[in-house]
């Protein structure tokens, strides 16, 4: 059994060892099964307490590990180096493994959830499943956005996270990611229509009873605002990484004029626009309206923390020797 | 909004995405601030029901029933504020908005053991009784809204809400029992001690976790504890008759 600090577990004396005298009731023949009008009464309570309880401890459990897999992911995507967006290249197969594993745990933990989370109890557990939500919107949406530079829409952030296309989010991307966009639609509307596509009817069958998990808005959005902070860390190190000459290669960084423009370039142009669609949201007086508060301010410094960058570029850059890089890692360039 | 689109200048952001999530945004502020509204009309019910019930510590038992009675229309217009508040919030998963109202909910609750307790469900033909406890299914029948359901999404009390509930009866109970003793009654603490131990006893049965409902119910044994002072007190002074009590101590 794993330490678990000061406070007892609450499955009760099961394994770990005890301070303290025994409890009585180790010894059956000394204390009698407690009696009196509302013991029956309050036994059934009590498993469903219990019931309730397992579920939350599951619900938790699977929800940082979820959040944990999601990192990972994450670490994975900032080790690419593309010289512009979005990256229309296969990424490379290292990566593209790492972040496939990674998935399939996600989507599996994702699945095992369902049963869970049926009916009163998808909105019940919110707050357990919420920050594995969060942080797997965030590892998605920064795919989404290094592969497309788009936004990733709600509906299909939900598709991914609601448990129940782990088959075809796995098996595509082991295959040509080209072909994303036209299964993408292809699933989404099938899965509003309740039709069952011809592959992988059967798993489908299995699953028609159980409702796949709700995606809220709130999640999306607060994912949405993590992303901008591994925008901000990917813009960081492609400007340490990227050439002076090729920085600042379009004089006018505003123009539609999006080949040629090096990454950080594109970074920056898009956490601006971010920020500003961001700053224009009344996200009201909520808890998550809190929340939503304090990741504007972290996204907010954010956007600034790349654009000092740029001056520190353009100001001390031409000092550097001619061509010189920082830590430029030929092999994940490949 | 719409000015926020040509900020879209490479198309990296669809506006729409965010205009929707903004009115859904919009959707639950108007949502919470009409369940406040009403919870706002519950709160003052409640108020009025505890005010009335609260002189049961300072009028005597023959007058309880004229008490009770003039509770009733307060149990009454709770009922149709929590009936309006049933038909909003049913509109919408259920916990989602659930921690604005559960509060509200427990009063209402509790309102109803304590009457229910105090007998103020005695059927009509029969006399008014003390020390029964409302199961769940009576308060909600009371109330008017379904209890502890499972497999429908609707509006409904919680058995955590009900057991919160419980646990205010039995620091209420523990205060009457004192001033019953005060205004001469003898029988009634007699009556709380058995009834708050086998509530204790259940409440033991229950595997709680680390929150509000165990550290509440972890303090029901001093209200036990001070309910068996009170007897204590009573059978010391043999003002009470010892062989029909298990509750007095054995010293």
């Amino acid at each position: 059994m794993p330490p678990t600090g000061t406070k007892r577990p609450f499955s009760g004396s099961s394994g770990g060892p005890r301070s303290g005298p025994k409890p009585q009731s180790h010894n059956p023949a000394q204390q009698p099964a407690p009696t009196g009008p509302y013991i029956s009464a309050f036994t059934q309570f009590r498993n469903e307490l219990d019931a309730h309880q397992d579920r939350r401890e599951r619900i938790i459990k699977a929800s940082r590990d979820i959040t944990a897999a999601s990192k990972k992911i994450i670490f994975s995507l900032q080790r690419l180096r593309p010289p512009t967006l979005p990256i229309t290249t296969p990424l490379p197969h290292h990566i593209n493994n790492e972040i496939l594993q990674y998935e399939s745990k996600i989507q599996h933990l994702l699945t095992s959830l369902l049963p869970d989370l049926q009916g009163l109890d998808g909105s019940r557990w919110q707050r357990q499943i919420s920050p594995g939500l969060q942080e797997y919107i965030e590892a998605i949406s920064f795919r989404h956005y290094l592969l497309k530079r788009k936004v990733i829409e709600w509906k299909e952030a939900e598709w991914y996270v609601c448990g129940l296309n782990g088959e075809q989010i796995l098996g595509r991307e082991q295959s040509d990611e080209g072909k994303e966009d036209v299964e993408m639609t292809d699933v989404v509307s099938t899965q509003t229509t309740e039709g069952s596509t011809t592959e992988g009817e059967k798993k489908e069958e299995q699953k028609k009873e159980l409702k796949g998990i709700q995606l809220s808005k709130e999640d999306y959005i607060l994912g949405l605002f993590d992303m901008t902070g591994e925008m901000m860390r990917f813009a960081i190190t492609s400007v340490a990484t990227t050439p002076l000459s090729q920085l600042l290669n379009t004089a006018d960084t505003t123009s539609g004029d999006v080949k040629g423009t090096s990454t950080p370039q594109c970074l920056l142009r898009d956490l601006r626009s971010l920020r500003s669609l961001f700053e224009c949201m009344d996200m009201g007086f909520s808890a998550f309206g809190k929340d939503a508060e304090k990741k504007l301010g972290v996204m907010q410094d954010s956007v600034v923390k790349v654009e000092y960058a740029f001056y520190g570029m353009v100001v001390r850059g031409s000092e550097r020797p001619e061509g010189w890089v920082a830590e430029v890692d030929a092999a994940e360039n490949e | 909004m719409a000015e926020l689109t040509n900020l879209a200048v490479d198309g990296m952001i669809d506006p729409e995405i965010f205009k929707q999530v903004q009115n859904d945004i919009d959707e639950d502020i108007k949502v919470r601030d009409e369940i406040r509204g009403l919870l706002k009309s519950l709160d003052k019910h409640d108020r009025s029901i505890q005010s009335v019930l609260s002189r049961v510590h300072a009028v005597p038992a023959s007058s309880l029933a004229t008490l009770l009675a003039s509770a009733q229309p307060f149990f009454e217009r709770q009922r149709a504020t929590l009936k309006e508040l049933d038909a909003v919030a049913s509109k919408y998963p259920y916990y989602k908005y659930n921690g604005l109202w559960t509060r509200e909910i427990q009063a209402a609750s509790y309102g109803i053991v304590l009457a229910g307790w105090l007998g103020a469900f005695t059927p009509e033909n029969e006399e008014r009784k003390e020390g029964h406890l409302m199961t769940i299914n009576e308060v909600g029948e009371k109330l008017g809204i379904p209890v502890n359901v499972k497999n429908a999404d609707v509006f409904h009390l919680t058995l955590e809400e009900y057991l919160h509930s419980l646990i205010n009866l039995i620091e209420e109970l523990t205060r009457l029992a004192v001033n019953s003793v005060t205004s001469g009654d003898y029988q009634r603490p007699m009556l709380i001690s058995r009834f708050v131990k086998d509530l204790h006893a259940g409440f033991q049965l229950l595997n709680l976790k680390n929150d509000a409902l165990r550290r509440r119910s972890d303090s029901i044994k001093y209200n036990v504890k001070k309910i068996e002072d009170v007897v204590y007190d009573l059978a010391l002074r043999k003002l009470i008759n010892q062989t029909d009590n298990q509750a007095a101590p054995s010293q």
